[in-house]
């Protein structure tokens, strides 16, 4: 009974992928074989909107229709029935969580990007000068590959406390112990619990960053170096004068990516702590809201003050873009 | 052996920018017609209108009859090779090949025997099994005009196919194309920039400036009568030497007048000069139309003159001089190499009056 | 050939020059290395306590393991049948893989076409488009949620396979579509050219000639998509809701954590299990993905 029942589900997850992935590659054959019956000229108007879409439909469904009803409905009370002004907005501005939740977002957003970036240069630059560089970076990296919920679990793990005369099982405990202290509860202590979850989110940030810093920092052409070396500069020197400035565009396209990035992050608040013991941050608050608490008004202004948040990085974004479009 | 006809076509860019103006060019099956003007004279977008892949803004054109301006390019049965050659990377030479012959559904024993005789005329049969970029300049090139001939098409459309390859493999493969004209009999029309293959490869030569058509014929009566000036001095290398000049009569002698310069015009065409007394002219003549006189051969018509010479370019088989007139105008003459002038000599040269070139100085339009 | 005299000195030299070198480089390595161990040690820390009877990881830290004596009976395969087969993550590790394949070949198939239309196709407003689509890179996933919940509530949808691919479909299309077009409108226009006048036709040179060279740039989409979708906690936990039998291992892993968070044999091992396909992905696929995440950003 088991067993076919196992089996039965096999075939039907082997059906559903079929299907799912097949299904959209029919779609394009299909249209493109219908479209083949029309004239040339009214052919070569109407491909470009068949190839795009499918596209279109998927970005309008999901993000661009949303973003918009999401604006309203943050005009709204809490079912959306009545309108209710700036009510939730000035309810994000001055609730005592909110502004907690406001506060850790700021410290995960200057510890986060400033170490991980700072870090990555730093490793990126000396990863440069060992033979075991692959392995070395392949081992920074690896994080990257791991979900939110799996680095919550790792660290949890290394953050595990047993009370005093306990043996530690936490790896960070254990250290803290045998340099003669007492244990810390590193997830519940206030002082201390919103370091140890911005901890995780460095830990997976910093390869990212170091990848990109370290692809950066090989573009530089190496006689523009030996020529700095010729003209008396240390190492030291090379570093701040020439590295860091040939590199700048690269790091300010890390730094955006990591800070659009950690002002969405939720995964890591919401599985560590669940945002008790002003732990929140503003993604994770806005779950509560919507989760919780039930109330969509709150939720969705919480959620324009993201986009808001982005909007800098996303006009950066476009000019650059144009830019790039323009030197073509 | 297709015959192709440009009626009034026009390209107009969406910027606005004409690239091609009422252009009229009818092109005789059999032939190979060289499109030729500097960059941005609109050759090669006639070239990609032809191809389909640009679209013509007013006027047809024709293929054996035939308007072709709504079909797309896989309608027109031409082939096409690029001046980067746009071989398919991620394929083989067989498969770049017989790609289109692949895509008309051709039987497959077909395909490997189009390629195999296509590939042995070329004497590319051992690449075959290659990617293009395993292969030399010559290769690739060679490769891209066998992915041209393995279809048979109508006509051949190159957008200037040699201006990738070293001078000495273009002095080659320009031979090699000629040849493959003569053998395939089919309708070429060429794109380039460079009047030496113009002049070596065209049975005709279309000379494009800014977008306008100046002058279609064969290579012998375009160098010999330009319709105009830019024609005049596009075509000859080193390019014609031109003075602003007007003609004066004196006594029953026609003269032309160019600042110090004084020629008398021969007697046989000084009829027909006779109503452009006194205008503004230029007054061109080719550097190889100018001779040191110690060399100058017999049946020409000397006409004496001094200049000084400014810079000697030995080339082996010849000798490029600067020289320049007493008033400061410069030209340059081509003469015989045991010709001794060195920089800083003052010297006599003859200008040769039988080949001289007289232009309407407003409308740069050839008199004679 | 020289003769032998300059040869010792020379050795000599090398010899002073390798110590010199170690002695400068000593502090890199050092760096380097200690990095490179701090960054692996949670990670192989979960890895060995995965394999250690429950009781054990209760009462003492994993690095007692390496205490000797050296045993090699106290490691197991136990807690992973456990969490396989009494937790759900056995069902959850088919759910993902159902979520993810199609949530990746999904946006792949529609992206590519898109970004072929946007770079090598001639229609109005196909500028403002991509500019669109640049801008909504960003848009936090959060401004999307409760409208889109709502519509799948009054669809059917939530709870559903089909519901939760359609939504990462939506929500990788930009980053698809920016990453694709970049690299498809950096193919030589020649080659789409020709194969237009060897007689290929939109679809055609879409498939024989843009596809096949554009693989680097899909497959760094495939590996970025596939990791993101696999690894995503907040699309499945909205859309997908308490339904247990669709919950991909994130989820399952997540409420282990809520519901059994000191059992640590079993989050260890669930953990692991949520990893493993990812860290596969990563470590064959490592290039792939490096180069989309530098095509992505640091491109111009």
């Amino acid at each position: 009974m088991q067993d076919t029942a196992n089996l039965m589900r096999l075939l039907s997850a082997i059906a559903a992928i079929v299907l799912g992935s097949g299904g959209i590659i029919a779609l394009f054959y299909g249209a493109n074989w219908l479209v083949n019956y029309l004239p040339y000229g009214l052919r070569s108007r109407v491909l470009p909107w068949v190839y795009m879409t499918p596209a279109l439909a998927v970005l309008a469904a999901f993000l661009i229709l949303p973003t918009i009803r999401t604006l309203i409905i943050s005009f709204m009370d809490r079912r959306s029935e009545a309108f209710v002004g700036l009510d939730n907005y000035i309810f994000a501005f001055t609730n005592s969580a909110m502004l907690i939740a406001f506060r850790n977002n700021l410290l995960w957003l200057v510890l986060v990007t400033g170490i991980s970036v700072s870090l990555g240069l730093v490793i990126a630059v000396l990863v440069d000068r060992v033979p075991y560089e692959p392995l070395a970076k392949a081992l920074i990296f690896l994080p990257m590959a791991i979900s939110f919920v799996g680095a919550s679990v790792i660290w949890r793990f290394v953050y595990a406390y047993q009370p005093p005369g306990f043996e530690q099982i936490g790896l960070l405990n254990a250290i803290v112990v045998a340099l003669g202290f007492e244990p810390v509860g590193w997830l519940v202590n206030r002082t201390v619990n919103n370091f140890a979850l911005i901890a995780i989110m460095i830990w997976l940030q910093t390869g990212f960053a170091m990848v990109l810093l370290s692809s950066a920092v090989k573009g530089i052409p190496q006689d523009v170096i030996e020529a700095a070396r010729i003209d008396g500069a240390n190492e030291f020197q090379i570093f701040w004068r020439i590295t860091i400035p040939m590199i700048n565009s690269t790091i300010v396209v890390v730094s955006t990516t990591i800070i659009v990035l950690v002002l969405k992050v939720f995964d890591i608040v919401f599985v560590m702590t669940g945002g008790n013991l002003d732990t929140d941050v503003i993604a994770s608050r806005m779950i509560k809201e919507m989760f919780n608490f039930r109330n969509f008004g709150r939720g969705s202004a919480i959620a324009v003050i993201l986009l808001l948040a982005v909007i800098p990085v996303m006009v950066a974004n476009i000019r650059r873009f144009q830019q790039q479009e323009a030197n073509r | 052996m297709a015959h192709i006809v440009f009626e009034q076509v026009t390209k107009q860019y969406e910027n606005g920018f004409v690239a091609v103006k009422d252009l009229n060019l009818a092109i005789e099956a059999d032939e190979f017609l060289v499109l030729v003007g500097p960059s941005g004279c609109g050759k090669t977008t006639c070239l990609r209108m032809l191809a389909g892949l640009e679209t013509i803004s007013q006027g047809s054109i024709y293929i054996d009859g035939q308007r072709i301006n709504q079909r797309s390019p896989r309608e027109r049965d031409i082939a096409m090779v690029f001046q980067s050659y746009a071989l398919y990377p991620h394929m083989s030479v067989f498969d770049n090949m017989a790609f289109s012959l692949q895509l008309q559904g051709t039987p497959k024993a077909d395909i490997q025997q189009r390629v195999q005789a296509a590939a042995t005329q070329l004497g590319i049969e051992g690449l075959l099994d290659r990617k293009p970029k395993q292969l030399s300049g010559g290769q690739r090139q060679r490769v891209a005009v066998g992915r041209a001939i393995v279809r048979n098409p109508a006509a051949f459309l190159m957008d200037e196919p040699l201006s990738n390859l070293d001078a000495k493999l273009r002095v080659q493969a320009r031979a090699e194309l000629s040849k493959l004209h003569k053998k395939l009999g089919t309708t070429f029309v060429y794109v380039t920039h460079d009047q030496v293959e113009a002049m070596t490869m065209g049975s005709r030569i279309a000379v494009m400036n800014q977008g306008i058509l100046q002058q279609v014929d064969t290579p012998q009566n375009l160098y010999k009568r330009p319709n105009n000036m830019f024609v005049a001095g596009f075509m000859g290398s080193p390019a014609m030497n031109f003075f602003q000049a007007s003609l004066q009569p004196a006594g029953d002698q026609l003269w032309i007048e160019a600042g110090t310069l004084r020629l008398p015009v021969p007697a046989s065409v000084k009829a027909s000069l006779q109503p452009y007394l006194g205008q503004p002219l230029v007054f061109g003549i080719r550097p190889e139309n100018i001779y040191d006189p110690q060399f100058a051969p017999p049946g020409i018509n000397p006409v004496e003159l001094k200049a000084t010479v400014s810079v000697v370019e030995m080339m082996g088989h010849e000798v490029i001089v600067y020289l320049a007139l007493v008033d400061g105008h410069e030209f340059l003459a081509r003469i015989d190499p045991r010709s001794r002038f060195q920089p800083g000599q003052t010297v006599q040269v003859s200008f040769d009056m039988n080949r001289f070139h007289l232009f309407d100085r407003a409308s740069e339009q050839a008199l004679v | 050939m020289s003769s032998l005299s300059p040869k010792r000195p020379a050795q000599a030299r090398t010899w002073v020059d390798r110590l010199e070198t170690l002695l400068t480089t000593a502090p890199v390595h050092l760096v380097v290395i200690v990095i490179a161990l701090l960054w692996t040690l949670p990670t192989a820390g979960l890895l060995i306590s995965s394999f250690r009877q429950p009781d054990a990881l209760l009462t003492s830290g994993w690095w007692s393991v390496f205490v000797p004596p050296l045993d090699p009976t106290q490691f197991h395969l136990g807690n992973y049948i456990t969490v396989l087969t009494r937790q759900g993550m056995g069902q959850a590790f088919i759910n993902s893989l159902i979520i993810t394949i199609p949530a990746t070949v999904m946006p792949i198939a529609i992206a590519t076409f898109a970004a072929y239309a946007l770079a090598w196709m001639q229609f109005p407003g196909r500028q403002l488009l991509f500019v669109v689509i640049v801008g909504l890179l960003v848009v936090p996933l959060q401004m999307t949620l409760i409208p889109v919940l709502r519509a799948y509530n009054s669809l059917g949808l939530s709870g559903t396979f089909l519901g939760v691919w359609l939504a990462h479909t939506g929500y990788g299309m930009p980053l698809g579509i920016y990453l694709l077009r970049n690299y498809i409108g950096t193919l030589p226009r020649d080659l789409i050219e020709a194969a237009a006048v060897d007689g290929a036709s939109h679809l055609k040179i879409f498939t024989r000639i843009v596809v096949p060279l554009s693989t680097p740039a899909i497959a760094s989409f495939a590996v970025f998509q596939f990791l993101w979708v696999w690894n995503d906690l907040l699309v499945a936990l909205v859309y997908l809701g308490g339904n247990q039998e669709v919950a991909p291992v994130t989820l399952v892993l997540r409420n282990l954590v809520g519901d059994r968070g000191q059992d640590w044999h079993l989050l260890t091992a669930g953990a692991f299990i949520s990893m493993v396909v990812p860290l596969l992905v990563f470590l064959g696929l490592q290039r792939y993905f490096v180069r989309g995440l530098l095509a992505g950003s640091v491109k111009g």
